[in-house]
């Protein structure tokens, strides 16, 4: 592909792209609704609205779900673009947790999606990591017969 | 060495002509819905898999000459019917590496961009691979080949192929006439294929001809009850082309990595996307039943008392 073809088409791509953002807005944050229905799009065999404590972000842009049944572990969702991504963290000893200026930020073992950030009050940022720390707790207790 | 045109390079125009029209449609009538970034990705893995073919070519075009050359049985000639039989044949071939494209990690790791936006529109159809050289892909087309049909027509109408397959990325249209669905792939039986709900999981394979899928038990149709969701069992993070075209490759390397014995090694290749040995992430044989685990459970229950708040 000749170099002024390449870079035409790259300039075409920016074009269609930058359109495609004016015509469909995307102004929808993620609330406590969205978030539910995605965890159980993703999680279809956990009992939600019994058993969980949703935490999201003050940018509307993130969310940690904590799941208290049966199946311990938290549930971190992303806003990208007009959709939603969920990753369900069943071993909390695999992610590291840090208090940022602004909230928390989980590292996770994952290429597509290694950090995530969420902008939370001081109680909120607390609550959620004491949340995550108890888990941590309970996945590293060796099981007794 | 016949002199063909490469069909998909001079349709690129009209290509994106109908992902305006589809937009602007879109827009207008709510049937069809883009977002900027992921518009953004879906075009960038496009011309991206433009570079990487242009790239492989030679590779390929020399090898499948070679097996032209050597091995083949008949010499077909280069008459329209040959380009026929070449289309027909080309799309069973396609059905088969689009398959193990599903079923064989290997395979799947270079497939999968395809499937990695959450959105279904014209610009998806693009999203194409950047990787498609290193799967063994080829080999299914070799006995096309070696029946004796010259390697640049098979490329023609592989050309063609994937020009018909643009169009049925959309939502915008519902359903083709029933003659039409039957005979052809279509908007509504790609929906399906795209779909991530377990109901639809590993159907409709086809190219152009819906006969593959029918014949060999992949046939899912459309449900007006069940709406299509598009993308990943556990989709992608990230808009980051790189991270996109990457991202199984480096799993599967990891997996390799990490494995104990030569056997997980090969079958981390060679099985279907999920595959572990221990049974600890989920294949969509695995999604699929249980969901219909789920789905007895529903039927068998008692119904419940009505919660008067709902």
């Amino acid at each position: 592909m000749p170099l002024f073809q390449f870079i035409g088409s790259i300039i075409a791509v920016a074009i269609v792209a930058w359109i495609a953002s004016r015509l469909f807005h995307n102004p929808n944050k993620l609330t406590v609704d969205r978030v539910i229905r995605n965890t159980a799009r993703y999680c279809p065999h956990l009992n939600l609205e019994a058993n969980s404590e949703v935490f999201i972000s003050e940018a509307g842009d993130s969310a940690a779900v904590v799941l208290l049944g049966d199946h311990k572990g938290i549930a971190l969702l992303t806003a990208l673009g007009d959709r939603v991504v969920v990753r369900e963290i069943t071993e909390t000893t695999k992610v590291k947790t840090m208090k940022t200026k602004t909230g928390v930020a989980f590292d996770i073992d994952d290429f597509t999606q290694p950090k995530i950030e969420m902008q939370l009050q001081e109680d909120a940022c607390n609550s959620l990591l004491n949340a995550f720390q108890r888990l941590t707790k309970s996945h590293s207790e060796p099981v007794h017969a | 060495m016949l002199d063909l045109p490469e069909p998909t390079q001079l349709a690129v125009p009209a290509f994106t002509i109908l992902i305006l029209a589809e937009m602007i449609i879109g827009w207008k009538n709510g049937r069809a819905r883009y977002e900027g970034k992921d518009t953004m990705t879906s075009m960038l893995m496009g011309l991206g898999s433009t570079v990487a073919g242009a790239l492989s070519a030679a590779f390929f075009i020399g090898f499948s000459y070679w097996v032209w050359q050597n091995f083949a049985i008949f010499d077909m000639g280069t008459a329209l019917w040959v380009f026929a039989l070449a289309f027909v044949l080309d799309d069973f071939a396609y059905y088969w590496i689009h398959r193990m494209g599903h079923r064989m990690r290997w395979m799947w790791a270079a497939h999968v961009i395809h499937h990695s936006s959450q959105h279904y529109n014209l610009s998806t159809a693009l999203r194409q691979t950047w990787t498609g050289a290193f799967t063994p892909g080829i080999l299914f087309k070799l006995p096309i080949f070696i029946l004796g049909i010259e390697p640049a027509i098979v490329f023609f109408v592989a050309g063609i192929n994937l020009i018909y397959q643009f169009w049925i990325h959309t939502e915008a249209i519902d359903k083709m006439p029933r003659w039409f669905e039957y005979l052809f792939n279509t908007p509504s039986h790609h929906r399906v294929h795209h779909a991530n709900n377990p109901r639809y999981l590993d159907a409709n394979y086809a190219g152009v001809f819906m006969a593959w899928d029918r014949l060999f038990g992949s046939f899912i149709p459309e449900e007006k009850e069940e709406a299509c969701r598009y993308g990943l069992v556990t989709d992608l993070g990230t808009f980051n082309p790189l991270r996109v075209a990457f991202h199984e490759w480096l799993g599967i390397f990891k997996d390799i990595w990490s494995a104990k014995r030569w056997k997980d090694r090969a079958l981390f290749l060679l099985s279907p996307p999920g595959w572990t040995p221990d049974g600890s992430r989920m294949t969509s044989d695995m999604i699929r039943t249980a969901w219909l685990e789920r789905e007895a459970g529903k039927k068998s229950a008692k119904p419940e008392a009505i919660n008067p708040a709902e």
